[in-house]
């Protein structure tokens, strides 16, 4: 059951079962009058629920919504109409939008007068108006909230200084109702992750703290390839391994950082998209085996001439290591570095004079009995459409642990004493004191206390005795700071003797307020300069406050921002989770998806960036593009795997989010598209107007059904509609995915579309191609004839909704909360401004962070 | 990725039959202790989504149907669990069993009841302890593992759409693991024995403890909601402080030594064949090395879950709930039942290895009891789950019978049925009304 929501159809629904579920019997006790008064224009008259609205409604909205039928399971009867205290408000909040955008009563029904209506939205409005300022008076809402593993993982990197991978054992989160992962009611925490994140904490300060000498560098170097590394017997059925350059690491840590520099060049035909390089780690445990892993890869896109040094870098523990005993008769028991080269799209470059493994067939299995065979065959001449493309290495260097001071920055953070460590008992008091002070005011955000402090120091003194060293007691006491909810929570503590009497709504503090902006735009800890203003009391000054978030955005740390936020407003998680069937599309590479995903962030990050109309989202005359992508699609784009922005000269398909895979193929069964699917996904996701999820016990459409077979989509969707208990929410949802039927399952344009006929048709059981036909008539009685059409009406004549949606996800984003009556207001003034200014999305972020959601707990 | 080189390979405790010594509590005997070694009790529940396929017995893909034909002793496997046939001995089938609390309820929304039995009073999601949690608390220390949870997509999952099998009494959702590589180092990757490791699980007691403190303080200056976020991170605090307790009465005895290269750490759901059968390797293990007696496992979650498209790794279209829904359609059955069919081999074959493992005076499956099912059985109804007990004929079950029972019965009392065969003094659990009929 979805959680109730402002604005949310879905919620209309399922409330009105609970309210059947949890209200009938209260019902029968006397129910007590709700009086509003509302405003200037009926000044004077107090209207009564059973006097003035209750025979409106009855009469209104009681045959579909009374108790013989309660369509979508709503019965007005049942809903509690005090509304101010009652648990029916957000109920009645969409009731009255029902009404406000002349949807309910449908238009077929007998129609409200002027007078019958406006007595029934004023009751609405000003009863609602009421709740609103009630809900502010419970304070019933979560602001506190854990810090996501995302948020988690940034902040232990920018606290301590280590990039290491800190959520490794965390849990996957949760999506809260509203699809977000910040949502501080659904975050939980539980015994496996305060395990975790004392785990992390210690890990991180092993490394942030170092004791001891300056340890040993490995290093390596080569300008000509060690294939003597490589075993030379390939065995069936293993991926061929056949790297461009190797270099083999006899000794390495075990853990640390590492670096890899590489200098190349590349012979590049004119025209011709750009080499790329790709660097993977791995070893050897085994003759047929090597397991490696990708760290990186990189255009190259310097002249052999002048070659260019590419560097790179990873932790080596993220990669196989081989085990302490060489295997077999292999001396070998180090790491590789191995280098190789593939085409913008990711496929591996091919070298004349070289011999290669062919890899086995990929999709079409081997016969029953037959092993598959790996053949050595030698690397195509190139051709006129293949001339030759060459990446010539210079030189590949390896080195670890990566260490430019000594102790590493991380520790002289911490320990900024240095080499003036205190000599004396007391001075050491002071000391230790000074460093706790510091770190934990960072990790709490906020000044700490002196009782707070005191704590931290008993503990240190404590276990000072016992541990091998001073360094080792002071990591201990910081990984008590950062498992304390002080740390992994974002607290806004509630000042109860202040509290106004008229309203529940307290003020942010300046260091609170830092903490909402950083974990805002930077999903991270506020850097020092938040810390400051925050200090001097300054960051909560209009002018301030506009100055830093313009700041914040033009910091690249806001890329976080963009990619989170797209992540989970466009629900781009879904494209794992379609299995692409490699017997309808053979040729799609899974690693599409990550590009598809990220076409989709980089789109959102040039509209917010390039200071673009939001409205580009649902139709523009631009996209972005990389290599591959354009590649799939079939396009003219750019050279290499960056994404550049494209101008879509005459044809529009591709502008807009609907033009993009993403949305495409994560609303796509893997086979065909989902007109359903889509639809949904652009009523909830693009117009904050979702459906209700399907009734139980509903059967899906199966085109393979006798009274379905051999018709084309669309008529199987009118068949499903004419059924009774499909047709009411239905009528609703088709009419917006039918136009987008020219996209199959992977986002490729398509004329025509398969469908499967069963053997009793004519012509026995095949699959046959029916022409698409992706003309749509909207709920409001729109004719649409296909994409652009429906991309176009979606801008022209849905952008009020349009952008009431992103506001409502922007802000239910930046306020890691589901939002509530209490946010109606700023939603509603948000919204207003965000059209004024042209849609632009930096223009509304600046105003949210200053509207009184954003700056009230 | 092919994996050839791991399958297959029996999983071998490198100097086998490695003598795991426990470590002496007060009031346990010498030779209760060993009795407990040698012959310990095991609850283990594995529950998949969406269903099966219930075609009528005049249904030409009759022979698809998850459920037998016939009753009792007299019945005949279908296609579907033909796998487990070897092993019928020690396996019951259930028909008619359901949750009465979550009959009602929506068809999606019963992954997270599945062992809690609880409704979830739509609005106001509240659970309970789920059977797994309930067994572990008193079974309790025995082993250095209370118990493990696991699932495909790990963590909790949203509420309703859970990725989690396990509940505690407060009904919280337990985050289920699901990496290999981490499920095996949560087994045996917890070496405390080195000084400084000593000095640390020391130190943890009193960072918890001092955290506790810093949770108690802030309390006052936060609203009622927020609290019960307090609550929730104290209660997690005190559950490790306990863990930190029970591994510091651990530390001298020897983590048994096992080889990680005996199962396919690296799988994943991306290739489901090898996945399933590392996860169920992983539980396998876990019992056999006694690091734990409780074990859930949640192949796939009612919700958006990767788990749905499992059914393409045996070249099936569509994705599972596409499949559960079609199952009543023509051809729909025969496909449904053959990815049922892939999972009851999986059983199969984890059931056999428990079978072929002696222990005491018999093998590990006569003590383990190993709950299989679903809580859907046509898709979106929540009555009549396909379920099925296997294992446990040294605790009094009987076995190799389809019984079926009506909707009076709810599925709790084979809740207790199961603990009263572990041993456990229990006669009530949820809904329960007494135990399973012809079970015992």
């Amino acid at each position: 059951m979805r959680e109730n929501r402002l604005s949310f159809l879905g919620s209309l629904f399922c409330f009105a079962v609970a309210v059947v579920i949890g209200l009938a019997d209260q019902l029968s006790v006397a129910v007590a009058e709700s009086v509003a008064t509302t405003d200037a224009a009926s000044a004077g008259e107090i209207l009564t629920f059973t006097r003035d609205v209750e025979p409106l409604l009855q009469k209104l909205c009681g045959d579909c919504h009374g108790a013989k039928k309660a369509k979508q399971d709503l019965q007005l009867s049942l809903l509690d109409h005090e509304l101010a205290n009652g648990n029916d408000a957000e109920t009645w909040q969409d009731v009255l939008d029902r009404v406000n955008l002349g949807e309910m009563p449908p238009p077929k029904a007998k129609q409200p007068t002027k007078a019958e209506r406006r007595i029934l939205v004023e009751w609405l409005t000003a009863g609602l108006r009421e709740a609103a300022k009630s809900k502010r008076h419970a304070a019933g809402r979560v602001v506190m909230r854990r810090l996501t593993r995302y948020e988690y993982q940034n902040t232990m990197r920018d606290l301590l200084g280590v990039e290491l991978n800190y959520a490794a054992e965390l849990p996957p989160e949760p999506l809260s109702p509203d699809g977000f992962l910040n949502n501080g009611a659904s975050l939980e925490m539980s015994p496996t992750q305060i395990e975790a994140f004392l785990k992390s904490a210690r890990l991180g300060l092993d490394e942030a703290i170092v004791s001891g000498d300056r340890p040993e560098v490995h290093r390596y170097q080569k300008e000509k390839t060690d294939v003597g590394r490589l075993p030379n017997k390939r065995v069936a059925g293993h991926e061929p391994v056949n790297p461009e350059f190797i270099l083999g690491v006899d000794t390495f840590p075990r853990r640390g950082e590492f670096e890899v520099r590489i200098q190349a060049g590349a012979i590049i035909p004119d025209g011709h998209d750009f080499p790329r390089l790709r660097l993977s780690m791995g070893c050897l445990p085994g003759i047929i085996h090597v397991p490696r892993k990708v760290v990186g890869e990189v255009d190259v896109r310097a002249s052999v001439e002048e070659p260019e040094t590419f560097v790179f870098r990873g932790r080596i523990e993220d990669f196989p290591q081989p085990g302490d005993v060489p295997f077999g008769n292999i001396d070998f028991n180090g790491m590789m570095v191995l280098v190789d080269f593939v085409d913008a799209g990711g496929k591996e470059l091919r070298y004349p004079g070289r011999t290669y493994a062919v890899p086995p067939p990929k999709k079409k299995p081997t016969p029953k009995g037959k092993k598959p065979t790996v053949a050595a065959y030698p690397a195509p001449p190139p051709t006129a459409e293949n001339p030759r493309l060459d990446i010539v290495i210079k030189s590949v260097e390896f080195e670890s642990p990566v260490i430019t001071a000594w102790p590493p920055k991380s520790h002289s953070q911490i320990l900024f004493a240095g080499d003036a460590k205190p000599q004396t008992p007391d001075d050491e008091k002071l000391y230790v004191q000074d460093v706790l002070g510091r770190f934990a005011a960072r990790a709490f955000r906020r000044p700490v206390s002196a009782d707070e402090l005191r704590a931290m120091i008993e503990f240190f003194e404590a276990i000072r005795s016992e541990s091998s060293s001073f360094e080792e007691a002071m990591r201990e006491t910081l990984a008590l700071v950062l498992v304390s909810p002080h740390f992994l929570y974002i607290v806004e503590t509630r000042d109860e003797p202040t509290l106004p009497k008229q309203s529940g709504k307290q003020p942010l503090g300046d260091f609170e307020l830092a903490s909402r902006l950083s974990y805002f735009l930077w999903s991270s800890m506020p850097d020092d300069r938040l810390f400051d203003l925050a200090k001097e009391q300054e960051l909560s000054k209009p002018q301030i406050l506009e100055q830093e978030v313009r700041r914040m955005l033009s910091d690249d740390r806001s890329t976080e921002f963009v990619t989170r936020f797209a992540d989970q407003w466009f629900d781009l998680a879904a494209l794992d989770r379609v299995a692409v069937n490699p017997e309808f599309y053979p040729e799609f590479d899974n690693g599409l998806k990550l590009q598809m995903a990220a076409q989709t962030r980089e789109f959102l990050a040039e509209v917010l960036r390039s200071k673009e109309s939001c409205l580009d989202l649902l139709d523009s005359d631009w996209t972005v593009l990389n290599r591959s992508l354009a590649m799939h699609y079939g396009m003219t784009g750019p050279r290499s795997s960056k994404f550049e922005r494209v101008a879509l000269r005459g044809d529009q398909r591709r502008g807009g989010l609907l033009g993009q895979g993403a949305f495409l193929l994560s609303n796509s069964d893997g086979q065909q598209p989902h007109p359903i699917k889509r639809a949904v996904w652009i009523l909830d996701r693009l117009l904050d107007s979702p459906p209700a999820p399907p009734p139980p016990d509903v059967p899906e459409l199966d085109s393979e059904s006798p009274g379905l077979a051999g018709l084309s989509l669309k008529e199987q969707l009118a068949a499903h509609r004419d059924k009774e208990a499909c047709g009411n929410c239905h009528r609703g949802i088709d009419p917006w995915g039918v136009p987008l039927e020219n996209f199959n399952a992977v986002g490729l344009w398509q004329e025509t579309s398969a469908v499967r006929r069963d053997g009793k048709a004519k012509g026995g059981k095949k699959t046959v191609g029916v022409p698409v036909d992706a003309s749509s008539i909207l709920p409001d009685g729109t004719k649409i004839d296909g994409l652009n059409e429906l991309k176009k009406y979606l801008r022209e004549n849905r952008r009020e909704l349009f952008a009431r949606a992103v506001v409502t996800r922007l802000t239910a984003y930046a306020l890691g909360r589901s939002l509530d009556l209490g946010d109606r207001r700023t939603i509603d003034e948000l919204t207003s401004v965000f059209i004024e200014s042209d849609f632009r999305l930096n223009q509304l972020i600046v105003s949210l962070v200053s509207s009184e959601s954003f700056l009230t707990k | 990725m092919n994996k050839s080189w791991h399958l297959d390979r029996r999983t071998v405790l490198k100097g086998a039959g490695v003598a795991l010594a426990l470590p002496f509590f007060e009031g346990m005997s010498r030779s209760e202790e060993a009795k407990a070694v040698s012959q310990p009790k095991r609850i283990c529940s594995v529950m998949f989504p969406y269903g099966i396929a219930v075609p009528k017995d005049d249904h030409p893909e009759r022979d698809w149907g998850w459920f037998p034909r016939g009753e009792g002793k007299d019945y005949q496997l279908t296609n579907v669990l033909k796998p487990l046939e070897p092993l019928m001995d020690q396996v019951s089938i259930f028909g008619g069993l359901s949750h009465p609390n979550c009959r009602a309820m929506n068809g999606h929304d019963t992954g997270d009841t599945f062992l809690t039995a609880n409704n979830l009073e739509a609005g106001s999601y509240r659970n309970k302890i789920s059977l797994d949690q309930f067994v572990a608390l008193r079974f309790g220390d025995a082993t250095r593992i209370r118990s493990l949870t696991l699932s495909t997509d790990g963590g909790i999952g949203p509420r309703t759409r859970s990725t989690t099998l396990s509940y505690t009494p407060k009904g919280q959702p337990v985050p289920a693991l699901s990496e290999p590589k981490l499920i095996f180092q949560r087994l045996f990757g917890q070496d405390d024995a080195s000084q400084t490791d000593r000095r640390r699980l020391q130190n943890s007691a009193s960072i918890l403890d001092l955290v506790r403190d810093q949770s108690k303080s802030l309390r006052n200056n936060l609203g009622k909601p927020d609290q019960r976020k307090l609550d929730e991170f104290e209660t997690s605090v005190r559950e490790v402080e306990e863990r930190v307790e029970r591994s510091q009465r651990w530390l001298s005895v020897p983590l048994p030594d096992v080889d990680p290269s005996s199962i396919a750490l690296d799988a994943d759901p991306d290739g489901p064949k090898d996945y399933i059968r590392a996860i169920y390797d992983l539980m396998f293990l876990a019992f056999q090395t006694d690091m734990t007696r409780v074990a859930t496992y949640q192949i796939g979650s009612y919700g958006p879950t990767i788990a749905r498209t499992f059914p393409a790794c045996i070249g099936l279209p569509g994705n599972w709930h596409g499949l559960a829904h079609g199952a009543g359609k023509k051809g729909g059955a025969e496909q449904m039942g053959k990815f049922d069919q892939f999972l009851a081999q999986n059983l199969a074959r984890f059931l056999t290895r428990l079978q072929e493992s002696p222990e005491g005076d018999g093998t590990m499956l006569d003590r383990t009891l190993v709950l299989y099912g679903s809580s859907n059985s046509k898709t979106h109804q929540n009555r009549n789950y396909p379920l099925l007990l296997a294992g446990g004929s040294q605790l009094g079950l009987t076995h190799n019978q389809y019984l079926r029972f009506s909707e009076k019965t709810p599925m709790s009392n084979l809740f207790v049925s199961m603990m009263q065969a572990v041993g456990l003094e229990v006669d009530q659990f949820a809904d329960s009304t007494g135990t399973l009929s012809g079970l015992s």
